[in-house]
């Protein structure tokens, strides 16, 4: 093959695309169903109050287990939510809080039966959605499998002839790793570009990202966007009880998330579903949505090592700077910091020393917080929660929530962590971590509308 | 203004092309082998071996080769091994493959870490539940065995959930070649590996990165996944006849066939490959993505959602229908998608389009999250080479799919612009439009 021609000279000038143009982007609705509650006033209510979601978790037996407690949703109605008996005979727990998430967020932003969804060309209407992946009901198998036993153990020819039949045939679909992202377009009738990432603790964060560069340089409109995830469930807490990541105590409930302080010990299992609403500004303006806020500024980087992969410092440090240079602001643009806090040693570690070279002299007075110390850690619900959690603190007369169970923050982490009560002031630019357990870390930037 | 559609200009934004491809299939373990599979007209397509499949209903799929997980393994720097499970291995050779083709080595100055990223198209998922389901049932039946199951977990390794997991292939190509950029994975079934080449087109084209490698992997042969399939009823059913089971756009076709592998390309701005003097073998000049919101497992009758995916797709790269000469189908073999992707195509390239549409899947099977990736390394060898592969076992005409499906035979022509069409499960849609690099 001859080698490769010479770029013409547009190519060579390398704009970095922004030969698009550059649409602002508004958050016009929100939609919560976590351990903090269903809506987002009793969200915003408990964080800055300092009361902790974690506690027992009544939906599931913990018994097999090394720690009996999780960040888990009380009072979980789907009905509430999800009217069709058959979509939900389609949808594990998991997947159910998504929905009801999505289903809250729609109503927020009035699209329901909304003349200017209708308006909308379905094509300009764009979800994304940051989920756990292929996940589905292994107790739906088992029935099958016991057909299949004889003396010398499993027998395929048995499961093959007889133990199938006997599965629910919806097995397969209930597993589908894109079924909430299904679910939103259907929800919405929406046709437009979208994907389902999975991404673990950034994925729900990077579904925003997408979602906010879709409509900024013009793919979209609107969108619907957030994350679910579930690590209340045998196969999760299985599949992390050995590594070391997790919270495996069976101290104090309220105690066991300590974002950054010197007993961490893990983050604690938990569940939920977050979305938001993202527009168009002009045509939120337009339409006279609610405006919580805009979003300005999405990173996303990863640590490329091997071995320790959330726990790289320079995928932090990456992230953030990314998210700055797509916002096209400095660090000192930055008013308030909602940390990943995933309440493991080194990971905290990473992040703490990441943000402390991005903020330099003013990381002793920039207030950080983390929400995961009263949810716990949603995984790919816990970027977009800790998003709507940052709304109810953008503003003129608005706080920083605490970070709870902070006593004694690690002497090597020097930063601004709000501890105790919330913090009061004025935040018109808030950035956001969110990390993934591959390694990845997702940045956003959210700044007061107008 | 719109920046995947009409008016975003196509001068002055930065150019994506490919410089490296790898894949390892049911046609053979490298890309020239797949390759001259798909000249001879060959289909990798025969019974089970890797499991006792003999009472299932279906009984046939497109299984790799003399493919030991163990080797891979034992060949990989440890902390990265220990994410591989057969689907990932398989990812992982691929992505070797690619960057050795692509003359891009880690650790030489080719690329700063920062600069490049990854994009896949996969799932997590147990090698086999079957032997976990078994222990499950063992813990039910006695929970007094606690301490023993307690005891099991201890031993397993701290980092093995990464091999479980949706993103544990993206840690380890990411750790293997030094990638710190932007890394994700798409899990949109059958479309998961083609919106994975579109999200690393956006990542170069936006400045996020100068080198993206990108592509899918996947293994299904597994008891409970091919039970699930069976149930659903997608399959085909044809074990008398392995290799002619696949037989897309055919009026007798029955279902899909399962099939594993992987396919990565590495991906690049124009201006970077051409600077390091990189061998360009087309470039990706437009994605375009969309969803049905109709039924879960069936594209539409009006072929709208795939519709929607094509015209977005043509108009990022800012062609017209016209310019296209090869597409490069979804074609499952299923009723229902063969007969809703060809309205799809005539909706968007006219009634009585005469251009060849050709369905790989006829011989490599439908390799379902890789099936996106394969078939985008494929539609850039039909330009490289000039040859449009055939959709083999095409006997029936079907009154519904009545375009020129190049039956059986391929065809050596010049082919410059080709769209790559993937739509999943869930309803999501993604087309690729590949072209002849020209600056």
């Amino acid at each position: 093959m001859p080698p490769s021609p010479a770029p013409t000279d547009a190519e060579r000038e390398r704009p970095n695309g922004e030969a698009a143009p550059r649409r602002a982007v508004a958050i016009t609705g929100v939609g919560l169903v976590s351990p903090l509650g269903q809506s987002t006033e009793q969200l915003w209510q408990s964080l800055r109050a300092g009361v902790s979601g974690i506690g027992d978790v009544p939906h599931l037996p913990l018994d097999a287990y090394r720690t009996r407690i999780g960040g888990a949703v009380r009072n979980f109605q789907p009905r509430q939510y999800i009217s069709d008996p058959k979509s939900l005979k389609l949808m594990t727990r998991p997947v159910r809080l998504g929905v009801a998430a999505v289903e809250l967020a729609a109503r927020d932003a009035g699209l329901e039966n909304s003349p200017a969804l209708a308006a909308l060309d379905p094509a300009r209407i764009a979800c994304f959605v940051g989920s756990p992946g292929h996940a589905g009901d292994r107790d739906e198998l088992l029935r099958g499998l016991d057909l299949s036993y004889t003396d010398q153990g499993l027998d395929l020819g048995k499961f093959g002839a007889e133990g199938i039949a006997t599965i629910n045939p919806l097995w397969l679909l209930k597993s589908l790793a894109n079924l909430v992202l299904y679910f939103v377009s259907l929800k919405l009738g929406a046709q437009g570009p979208n994907a389902n990432i999975c991404m673990s603790g950034a994925g729900g964060s990077m579904a925003l990202g997408e979602a906010f560069h879709a409509i900024r340089y013009g793919r979209a409109d609107v969108a619907v966007a957030g994350g679910y995830e579930s690590l209340l469930d045998e196969e999760r807490l299985e599949s992390f009880e050995p590594s070391g990541l997790l919270y495996l105590g069976n101290g104090a409930a309220q105690a066991a998330s300590r974002p950054f302080d010197r007993d961490r010990a893990g983050f604690v299992a938990a569940e939920g579903g977050a979305f938001l609403v993202l527009e168009e500004m002009e045509h939120a303006r337009q339409r006279g949505a609610r405006i919580y806020g805009e979003l300005c500024g999405y990173g996303t980087a990863s640590s490329g090592l091997a071995g320790r992969p959330n726990e790289d410092a320079g995928a932090f440090s990456d992230a953030m700077e990314a998210a700055l240079a797509d916002a096209r602001l400095d660090a000192w643009d930055l008013e308030a910091v909602f940390a990943q806090g995933l309440a493991t040693d080194r990971s905290d570690r990473a992040e703490a020393q990441a943000l402390q070279q991005l903020l330099t002299a003013r990381a002793a007075y920039t207030p950080v917080t983390a929400v995961k110390s009263m949810t716990g850690n949603l995984l790919a619900g816990s970027g977009p929660l800790e998003v709507i959690a940052a709304l109810g603190s953008l503003g003129a007369d608005a706080a920083i929530p605490p970070i709870l169970n902070c006593e004694h923050p690690d002497p090597d982490l020097g930063l601004d962590y709000v501890r105790g009560t919330a913090r009061p002031g004025s935040f018109r630019r808030i950035l956001l971590n969110a990390g993934g357990l591959g390694g990845t870390v997702a940045s956003l930037i959210l700044q007061r509308a107008g | 203004m719109s920046a995947h559609g009409q008016g975003r200009p196509s001068a002055g934004r930065r150019r994506v092309v490919v410089t490296g491809i790898g894949a390892i299939t049911p046609l053979g373990a490298t890309v020239a082998e797949t390759w001259a599979g798909l000249e001879q007209a060959r289909c990798g397509i025969g019974p089970l071996t890797l499991f006792d499949a003999s009472t299932f209903e279906t009984r046939i799929g497109g299984e790799v080769k003399d493919f030991a997980v163990e080797r891979v393994r034992a060949a990989a720097p440890p902390a990265i091994a220990e994410a591989l499970d057969r689907k990932n291995a398989f990812g992982y050779v691929a992505a070797c493959a690619a960057m050795a083709d692509a003359g891009l080595k880690p650790g030489e100055g080719a690329y700063p870490p920062g600069r490049m990223g990854v994009a896949l198209g996969t799932e997590g998922r147990r090698d086999s539940l079957l032997p976990e389901l078994a222990q499950r049932k063992l813990r039910v039946a006695a929970p007094e065995q606690l301490e023993q199951r307690r005891a099991a977990l201890a031993q397993v390794p701290a980092w093995e959930y990464l091999r479980y997991s949706p993103y544990g292939l993206a840690y380890a190509l990411a750790a293997q070649f030094g990638a710190a950029g932007p890394a994700t994975t798409i899990s949109t079934a059958c479309t998961s590996s083609s919106q994975a080449i579109g999200y690393a087109l956006d990542k170069i084209r936006h400045g996020e990165a100068d080198v993206m490698l990108a592509g899918g992997a996947e293994c299904l042969m597994e008891p409970t996944m091919v039970a699930g399939f069976i149930l659903l009823g997608a399959l085909s059913k044809n074990n008398a006849n392995p290799q002619g089971a696949s037989r897309p756009f055919d009026r007798e076709r029955d279902g899909f066939v399962l099939a594993e592998g992987g396919a990565m390309l590495v991906l690049e701005d124009s201006w970077h490959a051409y600077r390091r003097g990189a061998r360009i073998y087309a470039e990706l000049a437009g994605f375009g993505a969309s969803i049905n919101a109709y039924r879960i497992t069936d594209s539409p009758p009006d072929g709208q959602g795939p519709w929607l995916a094509m015209r977005a797709a043509l108009a990022d790269a800012g062609i017209t229908p016209e310019q296209v000469d090869y597409i490069n189908a979804h074609g499952t073999s299923t009723v229902q998608n063969d007969a809703s992707e060809t309205v799809a195509i005539k909706r968007c390239f006219g009634e009585r389009t005469r251009i060849p549409i050709s369905s790989t899947k006829s011989m490599t099977g439908h390799m379902v999250n890789a099936a996106g990736a394969i078939e985008a390394i494929i539609s850039t060898l039909v330009i490289k080479n000039g040859y449009i592969p055939p959709t083999i076992n095409y006997q029936h005409p079907d009154p519904v799919c009545n375009l020129d499906y190049v039956p059986n035979q391929g065809r050596r022509q010049p082919v410059s612009t080709v769209v790559s069409n993937s739509f999943g499960f869930g309803g999501s849609n993604g087309s690729l439009v590949f072209r002849a690099y020209a600056p």
